[in-house]
């Protein structure tokens, strides 16, 4: 008896403890360039830049950029996005510089201050645009800490007050109620990111993070590998609890997989699809898809966003 | 080959064939018992000869078997259709650089299975219906096309290239605009995984039908490759039967290329090497190089699911990576030879 | 007994597309069952486009080509091969198929041969131990006896040959064509053969068909055709056309020049161009300096090509030098063939009053007789006006004329 009440004890310290770091970590002050001085930054290659003003005109040739520029509060600045960037729904309108491949002859004609280009995607591109004499800002985008540590560059570099404190605040906030409601084992997941040919993500991938945050264990985290294609007959030795289908597609596609009917997800009817536009980007949204795959994994004890995202 | 003063020492046919048996068995065998799971010997005898076993529902390893027996079938049809084609062609055309999917099919499948998937159509029973029209349309095509001059095999495989590049570049517009290219991407890559196990029985028929009239006709290929005044004097009409068999070779292509995917290096490797090893004699080359291919297939197959760990890499790499420098390797053998 | 006509031509006439000039025209022939016929003629002149034709496999012809009665044009192509066989100029395509295998396929029908039937064909001709060999083994020879093989194998009865034995060696050659031979003596079978040899021609063929620039020049037996007159025009006008020497006012000399090898040329026209009346000897037909003098019209003591000089031709020889007024010697190759030439200088008186003129150097490059000729070169060079060039020559030709008429040229 004793021993229970140590234990409830325990928690409720541990509950107020978390609550006051999280609130605490909220009040750190952003700093403001103030006066007229150069920012240094560096980016995620080593590259030092120097930025005498906050940038006018940028130019984001990546989907996850993209979101990170406006999370930020720079929208106003950029002046070109790629095909694929379709959030927030105002970047629909900004000019088009190209897709998997970038129109130098756009991107020449707009004379951005800045590109931002997503590190091991463009590293080609970042030769061409400085031999125009375009800078080129690589960031790394593959992890909580390196996406927050980038929307905190930008915020650095757009002279702005938002940055990622919110987003840890939030995550945080994630954790804490997590670990409220959660006294059963975690969950195995298998997180299948096309289907076909069948593939998943290993512990390189920012999903993998995702999946940690969201108390979910990825059953591939021990392949060192960011996207894969996967072999089924692993996925059935696994035999993981909950499928997570992101992409467009039914569900029957994979429980109709030849030996998949062993699989416990499948008996249990545990296929789950999600919005999978959150999770195809390293960027601000990341958090979101904490909540969302928690809520998905643990409908039975779900979290209610307003709790976290209206703080 | 049982021919003396040529190529290795003099090695009875039958004994070719029966290591080359030997070969495959243990590359199906292999197949069986390796993979991403590894499964006992134990288990895979009782798959096969426990009836009861074969029924139990739910065990892990019956159904990773049934899923491996799946793509071993698939691996030796595909394989084994790949090469013979591959021999009709070579021999038909006269051309040792000839490939299975020269003369437009893999333009064609690649193609029509491309506007299928951008139509949004999901069902893998018409994308295969779609390739392989736009493959047999592709060679019939090619076939009109070179007939307008005097019909030679120079003309054919020139149409063929010219087909092959003009589909291509379509292939590319049709990628770039529609929103699926990631599906038509992995498409042309080639797989061995089929959704419905049931269509590999009809590759299996279609191909055993081709293989039939091949056999009975083989001694045409023979001739055919004999001087061309000789074959006009025997009589016989080369260039009808030069048609007959690219189209029975391409029907065999395209039902595997709508099924599969494209496929390098099997159909251009295989007939030179069983060339190299049983010789030119076509009633046995055929069936000697069908075999080889499904083999050689079997265990690209077997590598591209035991590679690296948790992964399945695309069977055309496997291909490319094993084919690539065999290739090269006939091209020098074959400039010393003074082929 | 009315032997039947397996090959008929009536102005057979074949053009290649796109071209205007025929290479075959006003072909007219009839080739008889039984016969064994020879080709020849140079290279280029439609022999081949001619066999072709009679194959069957060229069919845009102008005329009538008759195979057996029919347009070969209308022959069904499965009719002619029943009874046609047919060797192609090359050697078969570098296969990798034993013998057997090989000869199976002459039958272009599953029902094949058995093993032991192909065996005994190959004894027959006496190539049983080729039976296991790969074809792409064989050697040129060992070849082209399998073709005939194959061929023979489907016992044809009008058999057509493109150049059978260019590249054998005479040995191979002769087992070659003694095996056409008899089988053909055996079955009646007809031949027909482009042959590039004329010996064998003569030899082996019943008749000749001699064609040149697209048409029949001759078509008889071996003698009629096989000799130096109807040969020699054929065969060899050839090179650069020698400008025909200008000839002056015949001064009434006779002059005889013996030369050979193009030795002569400079010589000749030299002396008809100062007015002698030629004369030359002993030339073999097809030599250089025979060719000027039979466009000129020269009168020559002619022998058959490569052939050594006979008595009679060398009688000739002398009765020419005893009309002629000058000899000149030039320095051609000597062999035991032409050496004769220089022995009419050990007829006695033949020479007086005749000057000799001798371009004879005695140098070891013109001798291939081993030192034989020497003496006569060193008697007819005492004997003689030495020159060494043709202005040489010149010079003392003018003196000659000069003592001789009394006159300038």
């Amino acid at each position: 008896m004793p021993f229970k009440n140590n234990l409830i004890l325990a928690g409720i310290v541990t509950a107020i403890f978390l609550a006051v770091s999280c609130d605490a970590l909220a009040q750190i002050p952003v700093e403001t360039a103030a006066g007229s001085e150069t920012i240094e930054v560096t980016d995620s290659t080593g590259t030092k830049f120097e930025f005498g003003k906050a940038p006018l005109k940028v130019i984001s040739t990546s989907p996850a950029i993209t979101e990170i520029i406006c999370f930020v509060g720079a929208l106003d600045t950029l002046m070109g996005v790629t095909t694929l960037c379709d959030y927030p729904e105002d970047v629909k309108k900004i000019e088009k510089i190209g897709d998997i491949n970038l129109n130098y002859e756009k991107i020449l004609q707009i004379k951005p201050d800045v590109v931002f280009i997503m590190s091991g995607l463009r590293a080609k591109e970042k030769e061409v645009l400085e031999s125009f004499g375009i800078k080129a800002f690589t960031l790394e985008l593959n992890s909580f800490e390196t996406v927050f540590g980038a929307i905190d560059t930008l915020s650095k570099i757009f002279n702005k007050k938002v940055n990622s404190s919110s987003l840890s605040r939030h995550l945080c906030m994630i954790k804490t109620e997590i670990k409220k409601k959660q006294k059963q084992p975690i969950r195995t997941v298998y997180f299948e990111t096309w289907g076909e040919p069948p593939m998943t993500v290993g512990n390189k991938s920012f999903l993998n993070d995702i999946m940690k945050s969201a108390f979910a264990i990825n059953v591939f985290s021990d392949v060192d590998s960011d996207n894969f294609p996967v072999s089924l007959e692993k996925v059935m030795e696994k035999n993981p609890q909950y499928i997570i289908m992101a992409y467009p597609g039914k569900t029957s596609e994979i429980s109709i997989r030849s030996g998949f009917s062993g699989l416990i997800a499948v008996k249990d009817g545990n296929i789950i699809t999600v919005d999978y536009n959150i999770y195809v980007r390293p960027g601000p949204r990341m958090v979101k898809g904490v909540l969302d795959l928690y809520n998905k994994l643990y409908s039975d004890k779900p979290i209610d966003p307003d709790k976290i995202f209206s703080k | 080959m049982n021919f003396k003063n040529d190529g290795p020492a003099r090695v009875n046919e039958a004994t070719l064939f029966a290591l080359l048996g030997l070969l495959c068995f243990a590359g199906v065998l292999m197949s069986f018992l390796l993979g991403q799971v590894k499964i006992p010997l134990s288990e895979v005898f009782n798959f096969f000869f426990s009836s009861k076993n074969m029924m139990a529902p739910f065990s892990l390893y019956n159904d990773i078997l049934r899923i491996r027996l799946s793509r071993i079938a698939v691996a030796f049809i595909t394989g084994g259709g790949l090469s013979l084609a591959g021999v009709i062609y070579q021999s038909a055309l006269n051309n040792f650089l000839a490939d299975p999917f020269m003369l437009g099919v893999s333009a064609g499948a690649a193609l029509f299975s491309a506007i299928a998937i951008s139509l949004g159509l999901t069902s893998s029973v018409m994308i295969t219906a779609f390739a392989f029209s736009g493959a047999i349309l592709s060679v019939v095509f090619v076939i009109l096309i070179s007939g307008f001059k005097k019909f030679s095999s120079y003309n054919l495989i020139l149409s063929g290239i010219a087909l092959n590049s003009f589909f291509s570049s379509f292939l590319t517009v049709v990628m770039y605009l529609s929103k699926d290219m990631q599906n038509i991407f992995f498409w042309l890559m080639g797989s061995l995984t089929v959704r419905h196990p049931e269509q590999i029985a009809y590759t299996y028929i279609i191909v055993a039908a081709a293989g039939a009239f091949v056999l009975r006709y083989s001694h045409m290929l023979d001739i055919l490759k004999l001087n061309e005044k000789t074959v006009f004097s025997l009589g016989v009409d080369s260039a009808a039967w030069k048609i007959r068999f690219i189209l029975v070779a391409s029907v065999v292509s395209a039902v595997i290329v709508s099924q599969t995917g494209i496929i390098g290096f099997v159909g251009l490797i295989v007939p030179h090497a069983a060339r190299i090893i049983i010789g030119d004699r076509h009633s046995v080359l055929v069936p000697f190089a069908f075999i080889t291919g499904g083999t050689m297939l079997i265990y690209c197959d077997l590598i591209s699911r035991i590679i690296i760990n948790s992964m399945d890499i695309s069977i055309g790499v496997i291909t490319s990576i094993v084919g690539a420098p065999f290739f090269i390797l006939l091209l020098y053998g074959s400039k010393k030879r003074g082929a | 007994m009315d032997k039947k006509i397996v090959f008929e031509a009536r102005n057979l006439e074949y053009s290649f597309e796109g071209l205007s000039s025929p290479v075959l025209r006003n072909i007219n022939f009839s080739i008889y069952s039984g016969e064994t016929i020879a080709i020849v003629g140079p290279n280029g002149t439609g022999k081949s486009t001619l066999i072709n034709l009679m194959l069957g496999y060229l069919k845009d012809y102008r005329g009538s080509l008759k195979f057996f009665d029919e347009e070969i044009s209308g022959w069904d192509a499965e009719k002619l091969a029943a009874v046609r066989g047919f060797i192609p100029q090359e050697n078969e395509a570098d296969l990798r198929m034993s013998v057997i295998d090989y000869l199976r396929l002459s039958k272009a029908d599953p029902a094949r041969m058995t093993s032991a039937e192909i065996v005994s064909i190959l004894s027959g001709m006496g190539i049983a131990q080729f039976a296991d060999r790969s074809i792409s083994s064989l050697s040129g020879g060992e070849s082209r006896m399998v073709q005939l093989a194959f061929t023979l194998s489907r016992k044809p009865e009008v058999l057509l040959l493109d150049e059978p034995i260019s590249f054998l060696d005479v040995s191979n050659q002769k087992k070659f064509f003694d095996m056409i031979k008899s089988d053909s003596a055996q079955s009646g079978t007809t031949v027909v053969a482009i042959l590039h040899d004329l010996n064998a021609a003569a030899y082996y063929a019943d008749r000749i068909m001699l064609v040149c620039n697209g048409e029949v020049v001759k078509f008889g037996t071996p003698n009629e055709v096989v000799n130096y007159k109807t040969l020699g025009s054929v065969f060899f006008t050839g090179g650069p056309e020698s400008p025909e020497p200008a000839v002056s006012k015949n001064t009434g000399l006779r002059a005889h020049v013996v030369c050979g090898g193009g030795s002569g040329a400079e010589i000749i026209k030299t002396l008809i161009s100062c007015g002698f009346t030629v004369t030359a000897g002993v030339l073999n037909a097809g030599d250089s300096d025979w060719n000027l003098c039979l466009k000129s019209g020269i009168k020559m003591a002619e022998e058959e090509p490569f052939k050594g000089i006979t008595e009679e031709n060398y009688n000739k020889n002398v009765s020419f030098i005893r009309e002629s007024d000058v000899i000149a010697v030039c320095e051609f190759p000597l062999g035991a063939g032409n050496l004769k030439n220089l022995r009419f200088i050990e007829e006695k008186g033949l020479c007086d009053g005749k000057t000799i003129l001798s371009g004879l150097s005695g140098k070891s490059g013109f001798d291939y007789t081993g030192g034989l000729c020497a003496p006569l070169v060193d008697a007819i060079n005492e004997r003689s006006l030495r020159f060494s060039d043709s202005s040489e020559f010149r010079t003392a030709i003018d003196e000659i004329v000069k003592s001789r008429t009394g006159s300038h040229l």
